[in-house]
């Protein structure tokens, strides 16, 4: 199987974010043979269309598509920027491409601010990745000093500045709106589409947003053709996608496989779950993805295509494997806090619905449940879903209410008990 | 165009219009919260949920824009499930104290609840509490009621100019607030009230006073400046309780500022007189109409017996209203004297004869928005005409420029180019600015000057607007020729912003002295206000002033007005009158009569008593008509209003909506500006936004203390220590509490007029002095 | 009010946006202050308001918005344990009652001698290093209470470096 192979291909090599062990892997070239060689930057969209990258930031929009739609001829300047606000439970596989593939991402960005007319870029880091932050902003500099950055890259007509954004402590901001007002200085409140950042983005001026994966992605497709890319995967699902698998696994962490790769596979090479555990269930995309049942996963693969298909969503392929060691209303008590907590605070489902998903489930939580309870998540969350500006209070409400139907005798052993069905608790 | 089905019904649309905005178009009616014409777009109370075919999730109708075909359900299951989830979740946390609320009765979220909601609430935890921010003495909070709609950020934000309410925190923590407790400041701060749709926002001075619907509703005019506001008069019996914007796009749109708003809490002032009030042997004594009328028409006969008329002289608030100022110049010119005016803070008249017939803006309000390039010239209209200046700022925000010449650094709401005049300079300011517009400047003009110079050429006929400060200069004339010629160099129209709400109207009803009524000339021509104080004058009417703050030279005002044999003061608050009159009248208060005002554009609207003149008091009209007929004089004869207005309109004729701005000037003798004192300080002074006339003085919830303000480097270079310093001019000394401001120039002390405490210093652009004081033992403030 | 060294670099950082986008270093000038002063006090937030020619609320607004600003002072060491799902799931509870028991305090408290502060904070996007927490620009990961016990004894010890 081909794995760690595309953004993470020099995780394991000393000093990877080093721009020299980069270039000794062939890092850069596929800059040079944009720039040098004159791909038009059509022809760019085009390979990155036929290589069917969808967006690793959690909707996995096509790229070629969303690339495409930045306008031509506009006066002003063009924004790029680059989504590393990572901040959604289970996900840490931004974190590792900025710490040990800083070049390829800055390489990525700098093949789509060309093929897009993009000036100016902007990479925001969550402000608590202090160390990636310096990291790729020791790379910014060694991309600036080898002339890649700045005025007139490598002799040609094509300039492009990029910085690091740092943020400060919001979820919300991975949202690409609200990364922008963060990005202008203002609380990170998703604004209402339309007008999408297309046309109207950063300062107003047409801006394209992807994730840190996405970009990382890109210098490989230049180089090697968007039909390799594709075929790495599937069909609509091209190439690798990094999976972070965490919770109760024996070896969590990244693992950068193909397409497709079936669920169980991925389950071994984390070392699967602990001795005499059993999979109780598994949360396939991040904490904002609907649950799966541990049985019905084990037959799903990984992709976005048939992800969707188990009623769930690949998102930003984070992976949180749930044993039958805890009980599944504390684990969704922990997430509805999240949810809470982050919410930005505009929309009135949003503001007020994730504290009351919340308050229920920790009455829950704690003994004090009532028959209504259950019906009472359901409809509060069907108040909420869809209605509000950004996808944050969906999120918040896929875990409570696919956990009440996977998991309702679990919910009522809690009503009528006043405690966990299971009482081992975590660890 | 697109075309679109709401319910059934189809419409044709301009691109870009919103489902919403749709949905008014064709009458149907949306819920909302959030959303407001005047406001951008939030979208964020979701209330207006509708439901869209093809569209998978119901959309808010408020900031979807229509798309050719949108077939669009406001009402249907899935569109109502929508709202009412919507309205749910706004009141999990809302205390639901309907009955102890100041918006009961006229809440949108009372209204929709009982329409749409589900009467049992689903949520059974604990509900939010809430702090409640200080934010002044007119707003009052309850935040529990928030709904977090940010309408009122976002009034401050976008109409007010100035951002100082901000919702803080996130998520559910989220509160509307100030930064760190603070008074909000914005002299249009009370139309967040209006736009606040719970009970969250407040009026302070109305709280607990009444419930909404108990209120009688009077369509009034604010008379607080050249605006013309339109107002909405809500009393209960004989009180007036609220006064609230009443809709006119033409000229308020739907705010006034909080002068207007809050001004009438001054009707309930101590010294408001409700009988007739003589002095007798020194005493003050309430007395019958009878006898009152009987002591005032002899003291003016005696006057006129035993000095002539010419020594006998009248002046009049030009918040008066038309019928008013046209029968009391009748009166004074009836009994034979000349001296008849309102403009009490002017002080150089030499241009009297070139001013237009009235100080007419020349447009209309609305097209302000439009001028792509506007002059101040000592016009600061954010505290003289707040809601003129909205339209500047609109004008701004739209891509105009305002450039504004000024004796000072004013704190504009929008940006704004400043040339400020070094002290006493304002003429001279002027004349350089022409001596560039003419190309004389040379190289070594003020580079600011080059700027502002050939912005004005670059422009296509400019507009220059006139400001009252500029009246109140004692170069007034010369600076006013200036402009003359600076407006011929560069092209440019020339408005006037007027002072007061019926400035035009004191114009054209002929209450200056040489004017008669429709801007005649006048036969004998008369002195003007301010050379009264020093012509041995033995009796004066007065009627809605209070020269002794009105006037530029208060001081000398009171002692002419004390010297005087006889003075009638016809007035609504006793005040200052009873250290010189010898009869007062009670007359009419805002609200309490009817009549016409002329707004600065020409505007002649009309107002209805709201609420009855309390025990004896008249309107003013009434007494100056028993007044004539007292005296015997012809042309008194009414009975009605209307048939005064009748005469007046006949009288003034038609008047043009824009006036040709100049003729052309006298050449004048250059008038020096005060010697300045030996440490070459000048005092600058205007009549604050809640100091300009008796009412608005008298609202205590407007009460602000006067204070001095000088440039930190100029406190600094004079080593004044502490908190207080006493300010003396040759007419008196005064210790105020100072203010370090770096929008005072150098050499210039600024100290408010419109204070008891501040007349003694007299004019303004006087020279002063300043030290170090200790403050006094009691507080100083009227 | 902030030293010159703070100013230079906000200074660097405005240098990142156009001209007339000075509010776009709103974040990183707070971030800057509170570095050198400890957390944001009225005072530093109404300068910036003015160094950045922003009304006042404008900063209020965001400090209050974003979890990583303090507006009260904090100890030295702000121990921030997440406790979200991945990290519960591998026994972030436990850490943080260690952690309590240990330094005496509850999560959202301070040490008396104002050494320690501990929280509970929400995904640090390490999940597959749980459990973690982060102190000042550090990320400790894997945690066991051997490895707590040495982090809280490392950093006594930079404390009494630092006296
Ligand atoms: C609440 C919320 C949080 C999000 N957080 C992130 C994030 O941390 N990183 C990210 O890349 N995308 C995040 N997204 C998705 C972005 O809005 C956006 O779709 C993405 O950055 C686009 O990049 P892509 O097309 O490369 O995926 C988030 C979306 C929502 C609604
Ligand atoms: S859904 Fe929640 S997080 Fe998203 S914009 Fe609305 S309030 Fe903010
Ligand atoms: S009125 Fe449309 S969302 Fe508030």
């Amino acid at each position: 199987m081909f794995v760690n192979g595309v953004t993470l291909q020099n995780r394991g090599l000393p000093d990877s974010h080093r721009l020299s062990v980069y270039a000794g892997t062939g890092g850069y070239d596929a800059l040079r043979r944009v720039l040098l060689d004159s791909m038009a930057p059509d022809q760019i969209i085009s390979e990155i269309k036929k290589s069917a990258l969808r967006g690793r930031g959690g909707a996995g929009f096509p790229t070629g598509l969303k690339w495409s739609f930045m306008p031509k001829g506009v006066t002003g300047t063009k924004y790029l920027l680059c989504n590393a606000d990572e901040g959604e439970p289970g996900t840490c596989k931004d974190r590792d491409i900025m710490r040990y593939e800083p070049h390829r991402l800055i390489e990525g960005m700098i093949i789509g601010a060309y093929a897009m007319g993009a000036r100016t870029g902007y990479i925001f880091i969550r402000g608590e990745f202090v160390e990636p932050i310096h990291i790729v902003e020791a790379a910014l500099e060694e991309a600036y000093a080898k002339g890649y950055l700045g005025q007139n890259i490598l002799g040609t007509d094509f300039s492009f500045d990029l910085y690091v954004h740092r943020g400060a402590g919001a979820y919300i901001c991975g949202e690409e709106t609200a990364l922008m007002e963060a990005l202008e200085g203002k609380k990170g409140q998703p604004r209402f589409k339309p007008p999408f950042p297309a046309s109207y983005g950063l300062y107003g001026q047409p801006t394209t947003i992807n994730n840190v994966e996405t970009f990382a992605s890109v210098p490989s497709i230049i180089a090697k053709s968007g039909e390799w890319f594709l075929n790495l995967g599937k069909p609509n699902n091209g190439g690798t996608k990094i999976f972070s698998v965490t919770g109760h696994v024996q070896r969590p962490g990244n693992y950068e496989v193909p397409m497709g790769t079936p669920f169980k596979e991925l389950l071994e090479m984390a070392g699967g779950l602990r001795p005499g555990r059993q999979l109780k269930a598994v949360i396939p995309g991040g904490t904002s993805t609907p649950m799966v049942g541990g049985e019905a996963m084990m037959a799903v693969a990984m992709d976005y295509d048939s992800i969707a298909k188990s009623g769930s969503a690949l998102g930003a392929g984070s992976v949180i494997v749930i044993d039958d060691s805890v009980c599944i209303v504390r684990v969704v008590e922990r997430i509805a806090r999240f949810y809470m907590h982050e919410s930005c605070g505009q929309c009135t489902p949003c503001r007020e619905g994730m504290g009351w998903l919340w308050r229920v489930m920790h009455r829950l939580e704690n003994g004090q449940g009532r028959e209504e309870d259950l019906q009472l998540l359901l409809d509060v969350g069907s108040r909420i879903e869809g209605r509000t500006i950004c996808a944050l209070a969906d999120g918040g409400v896929a875990p409570v209410v696919s956990s009440v139907r996977l998991f309702r005798e679990e919910y009522e052993y809690h009503i009528r008990h006043k405690r966990c069905l299971v009482d081992g608790g975590a660890v | 165009m697109p075309h679109i089905e709401i319910d059934g019904q189809s419409i044709e649309v301009v691109p870009g219009t919103t489902i919403m905005e749709a949905a008014q178009a064709l009458g149907i009616y949306i819920p909302f919260f959030c959303y407001h014409p005047k406001l951008s777009v939030a979208a964020n109370c979701r209330m207006c949920l509708v439901d869209v075919e093809k569209a998978p999730k119901p959309l808010p109708a408020c900031a979807t824009p229509v798309a050719d075909g949108m077939k669009v359900a406001t009402a249907s299951r899935k569109a109502k499930m929508a709202q009412q989830g919507v309205l749910e979740f706004l009141l999990i946390n809302h205390p639901l104290d309907c009955p102890v609320c100041d918006q009961g009765g006229e809440c949108p979220l009372q209204d929709i609840t009982m329409g749409f909601a589900n009467p049992h609430s689903q949520y059974a935890e604990e509900k939010r509490v809430v702090q409640d921010p200080n934010i002044g003495p007119l707003i009052a909070t309850e935040m529990t009621r928030c709904i977090q709609c940010t309408r009122c950020v976002r009034f401050g934000q976008e109409i007010g100019g100035i951002m100082e309410l901000g919702a803080t925190g996130r998520g559910e923590h989220m509160a509307i607030g100030t930064y760190v407790a603070k008074a909000v400041q914005s002299e249009l701060s009370g139309n967040m009230i209006d736009l606040c749709p719970v009970g969250a926002l407040t009026s302070k001075p109305f709280r607990f006073k009444a419930r909404s619907w108990e209120l009688k509703h009077t369509p009034g005019l604010c008379p607080h400046c050249s605006t013309g506001c339109n107002t909405d008069v809500q009393s209960l019996g004989r009180e007036v309780l609220r006064v609230l914007p009443r809709a006119n796009q033409a000229v308020n749109e739907e705010w006034i500022c909080d002068k207007g708003r809050y001004a009438y809490t001054g009707l309930q002032a101590e010294d408001r007189v409700t009988r007739p009030l003589l002095r007798v042997d020194g005493v003050w004594r309430e007395a019958s109409w009878a006898e009152a009328l009987d002591v005032a028409l002899s003291g003016l006969e005696q006057v006129i017996a035993r000095h002539g008329a010419e020594r006998l002289a009248g002046l009049i608030s030009a918040q008066s209203g038309n019928e008013e100022l046209f029968l009391f110049q009748a009166l004074l010119r009836g009994m034979g004297s000349p001296h008849v005016d309102h403009r009490l803070r002017q002080q150089d008249f030499r241009a009297d004869a070139a001013m237009p017939v009235y100080p007419a803006l020349n447009m209309a309000l609305e097209d302000l928005e439009r001028e792509p390039l506007i002059l101040l010239c000592h016009a600061f209209p954010r505290q003289q005409q707040p809601l003129t200046n909205h339209r500047l700022r609109k004008s701004v925000l739209q891509g105009g420029k305002v450039i504004a010449i000024d004796s000072l650094r004013q704190d504009f709401n929008y940006p704004v180019t400043q040339l400020v005049a070094e002290a006493g300079a304002d003429l001279a300011l002027y004349a350089a600015l022409c001596s560039h517009l003419s190309g004389h400047a040379g190289k070594t003009g003020v580079e600011s000057l080059a700027d502002v110079a050939s912005d004005l050429l670059a422009a296509d006929n400019p507009l220059i607007l006139i400001g009252s400060a500029l009246l109140h200069h004692p170069q007034a004339a010369a600076m006013i020729a200036q402009i003359e010629s600076l407006a011929g160099l560069a092209g440019a129209r020339v408005g006037w912003l007027a002072q007061d709400a019926n400035s035009a109207g004191a114009w054209l009803s002929g209450c200056v002295p040489h004017r008669l009524p429709g801007g005649h000339r006048a036969q004998t021509i008369g002195l003007p206000a301010d050379a009264l104080w020093d012509a041995d004058m033995r009796g004066f009417i007065l009627l809605g002033t209070e020269p002794g703050v009105d006037a530029m030279r208060g001081v000398a005002a009171l002692a002419a007005l004390q010297k005087a044999e006889f003075v009638l003061s016809i007035a609504q608050f006793a005040g200052e009158a009873k250290q010189y009159a010898d009869v007062i009248l009670p007359m009419a208060a805002f609200a309490e009569g009817a009549g016409s005002f002329i707004n600065n554009e020409g505007r002649l609207q009309t107002f209805r008593a709201a609420v009855k003149t309390p025990e004896e008091a008249r309107p003013a009209w009434k007494i100056l008509r028993v007044l004539g007929d007292g005296l015997n004089l012809p042309g008194f004869q009414f009975n009605e209003l209307s048939e005064v207005t009748a005469t007046w309109q006949r009288e003034i004729g038609e008047y043009a909506l824009d006036v040709p701005p100049f003729r052309t000037f006298p050449v004048l003798e250059p008038v020096p500006v005060s010697p300045h004192a030996d440490d070459g300080l000048r005092r600058l002074g205007d009549w604050p936004l809640f100091r300009g006339d008796p009412l608005v003085r008298r609202a205590i919830p407007l009460t602000q203390p006067a204070v001095v303000k000088m440039h930190p480097d100029q406190v600094r270079a004079l080593a004044l220590q502490g908190d207080f310093v006493e300010i003396s001019t040759s007419g008196g000394k005064v210790c105020l509490p100072l203010v370090a401001d770096a929008g005072i120039p150098m050499g210039t002390v600024w100290v408010p007029m419109g204070y008891a405490e501040t007349a003694i210093l007299g004019a303004a652009y006087a020279a002063c002095s300043v030290s170090t004081a200790t403050p006094p033992a009691t507080a100083t403030g009227t | 009010m902030l030293s010159e060294k703070s100013l230079a670099e906000i200074a660097r950082e405005r240098a990142k946006y156009p001209a007339d986008q000075a509010r776009s270093v709103l974040l990183a000038a707070l971030r800057i202050a509170q570095e050198e002063q400890g957390y944001l006090s009225d005072a530093v937030m109404e300068y910036i308001a003015g160094l950045l020619g922003i009304p006042a609320i404008q900063v209020y607004e965001a400090a209050t918005f974003y979890s990583m600003y303090d507006l009260q002072p904090v100890g030295r060491h702000k121990l921030c344990v997440c406790g979200s799902v991945s990290c519960f799931l591998n026994g972030s509870d436990a850490v943080l009652q260690h952690l309590s028991e240990r330094l005496g305090v509850s999560p959202g408290e301070t040490t008396a001698d104002g050494l320690f502060t501990l929280q509970e904070v929400e995904c640090l996007g390490a999940c597959k290093d749980a459990p973690m927490l982060q102190v000042g620009d550090h990320y400790y990961e894997n945690l066991t209470q051997e490895s707590l016990d040495a982090l809280l004894a490392k950093l006594r010890g930079e404390s009494d470096d630092v006296r």
